[in-house]
């Protein structure tokens, strides 16, 4: 296991090094810089900030500089916002995103196993019917058409839950509730489909038929038999689930207001700030191939048939 | 073969005499699927948007570009035209203004339900009952209009009665269309036009014009280029018209002219259509040529505000069901092209993973592996957001992020056709690879092939109106359900058409095209049911 563990850490870094460097020459050799403004500076004065920011070495230079700077944590100035550097930036709008994201994938993690494993126990009742039709739903709708559309229905006729906003602001922890919700219903939907499915096939197996033989109770076979051999496609689907997440709260964020990483990323894709850019995909990326590894780990603990 | 079954004599038959029919995959797929309704269902709702797409020109809709700014934010109805809507929303605005100087008299609770909708910004709900109050009072002469309000409305009724939109589609000297003249030509047109001898004035005018034109587009500093002298300037626009070359020159001297010609002649023809309106010789919808200044026009005109929109409006009067007709065009068409695209990367790269192994198979299958770990649709939003938001960008950055699946898809079906028969047989007879893997191993997985990328359509889509609704996919005046979605959140509160319109058309497409591809995929590959 500790081999296993360590040949996967180092699969860790080639990944990380290939979004590095194709996010750093992307954004160079798009035309356009950072400080092209409405106006054209003097020359002095940009060949100035080129010096300050490093811009005027050659690009391999600056390449290297910048792997040196990010492997020691710094991910260097912001182009645009000048008060502060990139890690400021990331580091004060990381958390509220984290939030969301973890209540989020709560949310899809516990409805979805519970919808699909009362799908599958009732099969063709109407928890069953209802299941798969909220699960067709969330793969179809958009989750820029179901955030919106929340709004209009619990926001603006019910009243039930703020519009927009965020706790961190001061507008009650309510203001989580929407956005989580509308970012989690297509892992909810996906989940609860694998679940019912994998929890059939399971019910069907051979180890389950043994069990009800030796006249165990029903719901101690789903819970203590059933349910660990059922994870595994839920577990393997927690990785892109992770990645559609960190996506997919750039929308939401942008939906509700939310004080994220999302808005930047996107600003500074307008901007051209190259580092805040950078910054943000090198965060993200951190984020889902640690996430990866661990549903990597968590899938070799609970299914003792892979070898390592 | 087909004629050695109906032809019973030839026919392979059993011991019982009976025709043995062959089955192929591709019937035996077809009959699952038609037991299965809802993916026949889903077929049928796919097939009908591809055809209203694809027939949208020949469609009876407004042009989706056309913008008519009386026209903003009308609400979607059924009987009432552009200028009824026009007017009710007028009202409702004269009936709040009287309300709330005291004019119109309302209950108290009618009033206190007014201020506390103010309170939660129901503004169509103060708006209605304000409307509603306010024809009853009328009707019942217990309220009339102060004489500003009434001299507003008559203008606006007589706006709408007389408004006419002309629309001149070509413009014809004897037998040639003016847009394919020359600046001369043109010139000496217009000069006739408005009554001049020779061209020298207006080819002066003209140029003049193009100068400041092209000092504009020149990128100078702005202090620099407000304190140029004269002579500098013609220096420097001198040296730029060169830099454009002749061929661009005469190219935008001739829209000019041919601009300054279409601005007349719309004056000249509307005028026309007015007077013949007023003295009620002609009907509209009007479509026709018309004679004016030596020059033949084709005119389509028509009593603007007597237009029905079923679905509404935009925020510049346009049409909303034919944007959403065109725009789901470019959505369908760039789901497929791109699925396309990307299944064409796919197979080229997996069927050489899968058909060559070892070294060539490590590296590719590595690539796959890193950028399923990599955030791609982070990548795809820098470069839209970097290199311009073209639509063909946009194909390129989806594409070339959205072919690891099929890779791995074909490479799997290549690996189990590797040590088939007929590919031991092709390459015993000296076939070389890529005619081995082209000719013989591609077309015996395509049925596979073509299920799947049914299945990516959807998620091509869904991707696509992800970045247009961030603003970085497909651009104003074209629309794409991500950008009528995202225009639609910006003003939902008060015009929620807007944004449950082009949802309910993204929605049910998606719904119908997921439904499809799984009963295509249940069909084909049986024992894929109940799995993702």
């Amino acid at each position: 296991m500790t081999k296993y563990i360590i040949k996967r850490l180092l699969g860790m870094i080639p990944t990380l090094l290939v979004i590095i460097t194709l996010s750093f020459f992307i954004v160079r050799v798009a035309p356009g810089g950072p400080f092209d403004g409405e106006r054209a500076l003097p020359e002095e004065v940009l060949a100035n900030i080129e010096a300050k920011y490093h811009l005027d070495e050659p690009v391999l230079q600056q390449y290297g500089r910048y792997l040196f700077d990010v492997v020691r944590g710094d991910l260097g100035p912001s182009y645009k916002y000048v008060d502060n550097d990139v890690n400021y930036y990331i580091f004060t709008s990381l958390p509220n995103s984290a939030v969301l994201g973890v209540v989020a994938i709560l949310i899809a993690l516990i409805f979805g196993i519970l919808f699909g494993i009362l799908a599958a126990i009732y099969q063709n009742s109407w928890i069953d019917y209802l299941t798969m039709g909220l699960a067709v739903l969330g793969i179809s709708i958009p989750l820029f058409v179901i955030g919106p559309l929340l709004q209009l229905v619990f926001a603006m006729k019910l009243h039930w839950l703020p519009i927009s906003g965020w706790y961190s602001t001061g507008e009650g922890y309510s203001t989580i509730i929407l956005p989580a919700i509308s970012l989690a219903f297509a892992y909810f939907a996906t989940i609860a489909r694998l679940t019912r499915s994998s929890m059939l096939e399971t019910l069907r197996s051979d180890y389950i038929r043994t069990a009800k033989a030796k006249g165990m109770k029903n719901s101690t076979i789903i819970a203590k038999h059933a349910m660990k051999g059922a994870m595994l496609p839920i577990v393997s689907y927690l990785g892109p689930a992770f990645a559609g997440i960190i996506t997919g709260s750039i929308v939401i964020e942008q939906v509700f207001r939310v004080p994220g990483i999302g808005k930047f990323f996107v600003q500074s894709s307008f901007n051209r700030d190259y580092t805040l850019i950078i910054g943000v995909v090198i965060v993200f990326s951190v984020i889902l191939v640690v996430m990866n590894f661990l549903v990597d780990i968590v899938y070799a603990l609970l299914d003792p048939r892979i070898a390592y | 073969m087909k004629e050695d079954i109906k032809n019973k004599e030839n026919a392979a038959t059993n011991e019982f005499d009976q025709v043995v029919v062959g089955n192929s995959l591709t019937k035996d797929a077809w009959k699952r699927l038609r037991k299965n309704k809802m993916a026949v269902v889903g077929m049928v709702i796919v097939i009908l948007y591809a055809l209203i797409s694809a027939f949208a020109p020949l469609l009876p809709l407004h042009d989706y570009d056309e913008i008519i700014l009386d026209h903003q934010n009308l609400g979607p109805s059924f009987n009432k035209t552009a200028g009824e809507l026009m007017m009710e929303n007028k009202k409702k605005e004269l009936y709040f203004k009287a309300w709330k100087d005291g004019s119109l008299v309302l209950t108290e609770e009618q009033s206190a339900l007014i201020v506390s909708w103010i309170d939660e910004s129901k503004t169509n709900s103060v708006w209605n009952l304000c409307l509603e109050e306010g024809e009853k009072q009328l009707a019942a002469g217990t309220f009339t209009w102060s004489s500003s309000d009434q001299k507003t409305l008559d203008k606006l009724q007589k706006k709408i009665d007389e408004d006419i939109f002309v629309d001149i589609t070509k413009i014809y000297q004897g037998d040639t269309n003016l847009k394919k003249l020359d600046s001369d030509s043109l010139a000496k047109v217009y000069a006739t036009m408005i009554g001049l001898d020779d061209t020298t004035l207006i080819l002066e005018q003209t140029y003049k014009e193009m100068d400041a034109f092209v000092f504009n587009t020149i990128e100078m500093d702005a202090d620099v280029k407000k304190n140029l002298s004269d002579e500098e300037k013609a220096t420097i626009i001198d040296k730029e018209i060169e830099k454009l070359g002749d061929a661009y020159f005469e190219e935008k001297l001739a829209e000019n002219l041919y601009g300054k010609i279409n601005a007349q002649v719309l004056r000249d023809v509307t005028k026309i259509l007015e007077n013949e309106s007023e003295e009620g010789t002609i009907s509209f919808p009007y479509k026709d040529t018309i004679e004016v200044d030596g020059l033949t026009i084709t005119v389509s005109s028509s009593l603007v505000n007597q237009r029905h929109y079923l679905l509404g409006t935009d925020y510049s009067g346009r049409d909303l069901l034919s944007r959403i007709i065109y725009g789901g065009q470019i959505s369908i068409m760039i789901g497929i092209i791109g699925t396309l695209f990307s299944v064409f990367i796919g197979i080229v790269l997996g069927a050489l993973a899968g058909y060559l192994g070892g070294k060539v198979d490590y590296i590719i299958m590595r690539i796959v592996d890193v950028m399923y770990g990599l955030p791609y649709m982070l990548i795809v939003i820098i470069c839209m957001a970097i290199f311009g938001r073209s639509i063909l960008n946009l194909f390129i950055a989806l594409g070339i992020v959205s072919w690891l699946t099929i890779a791995r898809m074909v490479r799997g079906q290549i690996m189990s056709l590797k040590n088939s028969e007929y590919v031991e047989a092709a390459r015993s007879m000296g076939a070389k690879t890529w005619r081995i893997i082209f000719k013989h191993m591609i077309p015996n997985s395509l049925s596979i092939i073509i299920v799947y990328s049914t299945l990516r359509i959807p998620s091509f889509i869904m991707q696509e109106s992800f970045l247009s609704f961030l603003g970085l996919g497909v651009q104003a005046p074209m629309a794409s359900w991500g950008s009528l979605i995202s225009n639609g959140v910006a003003s939902m509160t008060i015009y929620p058409w807007r944004l449950i319109f082009p949802s309910i058309a993204m929605t049910l497409f998606l719904f119908a095209m997921n439904f499809f591809g799984d009963g295509l995929r249940d069909a084909f590959d049986p024992q894929s049911k109940n799995q993702l």
